[in-house]
């Protein structure tokens, strides 16, 4: 599986997560979200994520930092049990995880300054110091490169740009360790993303942080990552060194979907895989490999058996059924 | 008609909004032609004028507070600027249609999909209702909706986003339109499904030599589609070429510096070159360029002076004080 041994710099190491929601409360119509994950990430990577809406990329975000509760699994940060902490040992570690959201305008409140905005997180964790306050604030709008004249703005006097940057504040604001970025860049135009994904890699680098970086353009995901795991129902198809998922795709499906991705350089544009039909519904995914319904690679026992996360090259794990004899003959 | 005469012909058009805080000034001095079975690609930012464009060629602008200043919008000899709703309604939706960015807002949620789309054949081609719905269905056929029989009898709610999005391509082609304008069609679609639907209308532009004017923020997509393509800043054309030559070697700085901030999936990752600076306020008219305060290579004279669109090449236009002979710099 992903998790590997014993690593010194592991932050974060998620077990068998499974999320599912069940919408009637009678045990039909369970959405499986996120059906059974395991990863592993390491102290200053950027985890990159990818998969198309309804994967369940964003719910396993969530789960991630126990903003929703997992209906199986756990997960360990610095072998912490998260899922067994008592409410004030979670307060504590929520200080040492955060989350950046996609649309800034709905994640900060149009009535307040931003000023007010950046306090809030420092009033609920207790730290009612003014000076100590201000003077991190300051330090905030410097890092995310804003001035001082603008903590005295409202959120609809700012453009997109600037609103994401108050956000990244927000989540920085109590010097955390892990941030979950949830689309964060998706909602910007081209000029402005570039200018907050460098952002991102930048404060990455000064301060030391881990980000869990989702979203649903495999362009970005590839910028920014270190490595990148790729999600389809539920399930990781294809997990990867950015450099490694470059030279050799492995999943059918993560080679359909780079390929769908409209590219600027003609010499690019290459034949395309167009897959047929939609992503199936999470409420009752396919039997076996939940991607057979529109493989154009299938074969019988995708259709029956549920094919394993495996080791086809160092670090490179890939759920197909295809490479089940790569994998005994890299393990042999 | 005569041969040489292009199917659209927009000339000098600029739209204001007239507002309480001030004139917002959307489009100045717009001016291309579009040719019947052409793909033209409409590139550029929120807020450069790219939808305001499309929406004054189907006078949908509202008005108050949007009106048509200046200019001419020339089809078919008649001048749209100047014509009475009556006339506009003969040509919208039969001769020009539109689709939009979000297929679930577009489409009557209370009206089954056959019936909305049989509506136009109604209303511009004076069909029985029932002639029109088995047309509805073939046309439902043609764009690619498995079952239309029993789709048409559908809701729009019951259906997935690329589904919807057919739909509405179906309603927009049921009158065998000259010209489609499509409205950031893909862009609330997963990649795997903005694939289908620019493949279908690659394939309609083909079969039907409708002509379609593509509105994208989205590079990639105008660069796999378009053979000609306009960008847009501000409300000005900034730079008009074919697509080949643009994304090649393009021209002005700003597409110089949009191209370059897109992310891409290379071998040797690079930190994203981004253009400095935001967008200027639309409400403000500067005497210059527009794109002076985050230009890099900035000239006393384009603070004072708007550069007209200097044609370079045949097919390539460019808004540029650079491409001025006496000005120019090394490299065209």
């Amino acid at each position: 599986m992903v998790k590997s041994k014993k690593v010194d710099n592991l932050l974060l190491r998620a077990e068998n997560v499974k999320i599912y929601f069940d919408q009637r409360g009678n045990g039909k119509n369970v959405v499986k979200a996120v059906d059974g994950i395991s990863i592993d990430i390491m102290r200053n990577e950027i985890f990159g994520i990818v998969g198309e809406s309804g994967c369940g990329k964003s719910t396993f975000g969530r789960g991630l930092i126990n903003l929703l509760p997992l209906t199986e699994g756990t997960v360990y940060i610095d072998d912490k049990d998260t899922t067994q902490l008592s409410k004030e040992e979670m307060k504590d570690m929520r200080k040492r995880m955060q989350i950046i959201f996609q649309d800034p305008s709905a994640c900060l409140n149009p009535r307040r300054k931003v000023k007010e905005i950046l306090m809030e997180p420092f009033k609920i964790h207790g730290i009612h110091d003014k000076d100590v306050i201000n003077d991190r604030i300051i330090e905030l709008m410097e890092l995310v490169g804003l001035a001082k004249y603008h903590l005295n703005r409202y959120p609809h006097e700012l453009s997109g740009g600037q609103k994401q940057r108050i956000g990244i504040a927000r989540a920085l604001a109590l010097e955390p360790e892990f941030i979950v970025c949830d689309e964060a860049v998706s909602a910007l135009d081209v000029s402005v993303q570039a200018q907050v994904l460098n952002l991102l890699s930048d404060l990455k680098e000064k301060l030391g942080l881990t980000y869990f970086f989702i979203s649903h353009n495999l362009n970005v995901v590839y910028q920014i990552s270190d490595r990148v795991g790729v999600m389809y129902l539920g399930k990781m198809v294809e997990v990867a060194p950015y450099n490694s998922l470059y030279n050799k795709r492995y999943h059918p499906y993560t080679e359909a979907l780079l390929s769908a991705i409209p590219q600027v350089d003609k010499d690019e544009q290459k034949q395309r895989i167009i897959l047929k039909g939609e992503v199936p519904s999470p409420t009752n995914p396919p039997p076996g490999c939940s991607f057979h319904t529109r493989c154009p690679k299938k074969f019988s026992k995708c259709v029956t058996e549920i094919p394993l996360l495996l080791e086809v090259e160092k670090d490179h794990f890939v759920a197909c059924h295809l490479y089940d004899s790569f994998h005994e003959i890299h393990n042999r | 008609m005569n041969q040489k005469e292009p199917l659209l012909n927009i000339q000098n058009l600029s739209v204001e909004f007239r507002t309480i805080e001030g004139t917002v000034y959307a489009i100045n001095d717009l001016s291309y032609t579009l040719n019947s079975g052409d793909i033209l690609g409409i590139v550029g930012e929120s807020g450069s004028g790219k939808s305001v464009s499309s929406l004054g060629i189907m006078k949908l602008i509202p008005n108050p507070p949007g009106k048509i200043v200046n200019g001419k919008i020339i089809y078919e000899g008649k001048n749209l600027v100047n014509i009475s709703e009556k006339e506009m309604e003969q040509i919208r939706g039969n001769d020009i249609s539109m689709i939009f960015q979000e297929p679930m807002t577009s489409l009557n949620p209370i009206i089954k999909c056959g019936k909305q789309i049989a509506e136009s054949l109604i209303l511009h081609r004076g069909l029985k209702k029932k002639v029109a719905f088995e047309q509805a269905v073939e046309m439902m056929h043609s764009v690619g909706i498995a079952n239309p029989e029993q789709r048409a009898h559908e809701y729009p709610h019951q259906l997935s986003g690329g589904m919807r999005q057919r739909v509405m391509i179906a309603m927009a082609l049921a009158c065998k339109p000259n010209i489609l304008i499509c409205d950031e069609p893909t862009t609330a679609l997963d990649v795997t499904i903005q694939a289908q639907i620019l493949d279908l209308i690659r394939h309609l532009n083909k079969e039907m030599n409708t002509a379609v004017i593509m509105i994208s923020h989205d590079l990639g997509v105008v660069s796999e589609l378009c053979e000609r393509v306009i960008v847009m800043y501000t409300g000005c054309i900034i730079e008009e070429s074919s697509s080949q030559e643009l994304f090649e070697n393009p021209l002005h700085p700003y597409t110089i510096g949009l191209i370059k901030a897109i992310p891409k999936i290379s071998k040797d990752r690079e930190p994203l070159q981004t253009i400095e600076g935001v967008v200027p306020n639309a409400m403000e008219k500067t005497d210059g360029c527009s794109f002076w305060p985050r230009c890099k290579d900035v000239m006393l004279r384009c603070k004072q002076e708007l550069p007209p669109m200097i044609q370079v090449k045949q097919d390539r236009k460019v808004r540029c004080w650079k491409y001025v002979v006496g000005n120019r710099h090394e490299g065209i």
